[in-house]
């Protein structure tokens, strides 16, 4: 009937989609849950989800960190405009990421130095974009939502780290106050995000207090319930 | 930690607001249509409007000058009026300037016999008895003393007869 498809047409999806994984929850609800391997696959799986979903449903998609990866430009005296900036940040991000110089850059103008940058892989976007089409609503990096659902900046300006670890990546995070000081991912490669993340801290000066984790769960199952802030996170939902 | 608002979601097409936006465009583009149409409309209506008064005026505008040309051709002016400018003129004649020169000279053998005054002309004509030719002359001499130009000029003079007359005419107009 008519209305049933306007009230179905209201909903909303989450989808985490990265090279190891793929989810799609609805309604507090895991839909779909697979494992894959690389891109092709991914966006197959996807692909899949998605078209089970109701005609109308908007779709709003997260990707791992190895999708998605920060890295800080250093400060750069004389630079006027904007568009320097992104032409920066487009010369370093082979570099500083490993994803192909022609991918996307978002610029954070939270901070002046350094400034946080984050590039996408365009092939991923390609794909995600052509799944999504017009229901498309939002393409994030998971660890980006992950720091929305930790709460609010530490008012004593004080170091403070956060380490999210998706289906293949860890990507740590450590501010000073509203400064990110640090912005890197690290690929797991199979290994524990905990061991992952004490490696990296060694070569950064973290928290005194540590830095929380937070794991994507890579266990969960169709029907299970999903963490309202943060979908798909480990240990979200009792 | 600070949000990060990072979202590489491509630009979305508003296709439902472009569709409304081209909708209150295309009937703001008729509505402006139709207005203008028929704005031209009364403008063609009032130039032709216009245009016939304004023969309508030459006609009525020719038809009044040819009776007021009508009208002057039969104007005559009335009796009365003719009368009213005679009793003007004569209320205006120097009655007593002409009287005054006449009592001022007096010269032997000159005799004034009649005073004729003609308001219309704004002229008198004084007719004279006189001895002979030389008092006549002095008598006009005297009249004319003291004037810039003589006013006072002999028209006629008769010495045929045993009475001898004159007649010496002033204008005063």
């Amino acid at each position: 009937m008519w209305w049933a498809g306007k009230r179905s047409a209201s909903r909303t999806a989450v989808a985490y989609v990265g090279e190891e994984a793929v989810r799609v929850a609805a309604g507090g609800t895991v839909l779909a849950a697979a494992k894959v391997e690389g891109r092709e696959a991914a966006l197959a799986a996807l692909a899949a989800a998605v078209r089970e979903l109701p005609r109308g449903t908007r779709l709003q998609v997260t990707v791992s960190g190895t999708v998605c990866r920060p890295f800080l430009l250093p400060a750069v005296e004389g630079v006027a405009s904007e568009a320097e900036w992104q032409a920066i940040a487009a010369s370093m991000v082979e570099e500083s990421t490993d994803l192909p110089a022609e991918s996307l850059l978002w610029l954070d103008d939270g901070q002046a130095a350094p400034r946080l940058a984050v590039a996408m892989d365009p092939a991923w976007r390609q794909g995600i974009e052509a799944i999504g089409g017009r229901s498309l609503r939002s393409v994030r990096p998971w660890w980006a939502l992950a720091i929305e659902s930790l709460g609010s900046t530490r008012a004593d300006g004080e170091s403070a780290g956060l380490a999210v670890a998706d289906s293949e990546s860890l990507v740590l995070l450590i501010a000073e106050g509203d400064t990110y000081r640090v912005a890197q991912s690290y690929a797991l490669e199979g290994e524990a995000p905990a061991a992952v993340l004490n490696r990296a801290l060694v070569s950064h000066d973290g928290p005194a207090e540590g830095v929380p984790l937070i794991e994507f769960d890579g266990a969960a199952l169709p029907g299970q319930r999903v963490d309202e802030h943060l979908a798909f996170r480990k240990g979200g939902v009792a | 930690m600070r949000p990060l608002k990072v979202d590489f979601a491509p630009a979305r097409r508003q296709i439902a607001a472009l569709v409304v936006w081209g909708a209150l465009c295309a009937v703001a583009t008729i509505g402006l249509g139709v207005g203008a149409w028929q704005a031209w409309e009364r403008r063609t209506d009032l130039v032709a409007r216009a245009a016939a008064d304004s023969a309508e005026i030459a006609r009525l505008r020719e038809s009044l000058r040819v009776r007021a040309d009508r009208a002057a051709e039969a104007a005559v002016p009335p009796a009365y009026a003719r009368d009213a400018l005679a009793v003007a003129r004569t209320a205006a004649f120097p009655l007593q300037p002409v009287l005054r020169s006449l009592e001022t000279v007096a010269v032997e053998g000159v005799r004034v016999s009649a005073i004729e005054l003609n308001a219309t002309r704004g002229s008198a004509d004084v007719t004279l008895e006189f001895d002979d030719y030389k008092a006549l002359l002095s008598y006009l001499e005297l009249l004319n003393e003291g004037e810039a130009a003589p006013r006072w000029t002999l028209v006629r003079a008769e010495a045929a007869t045993a009475r001898r007359q004159a007649v010496i005419r002033s204008v005063w107009s």
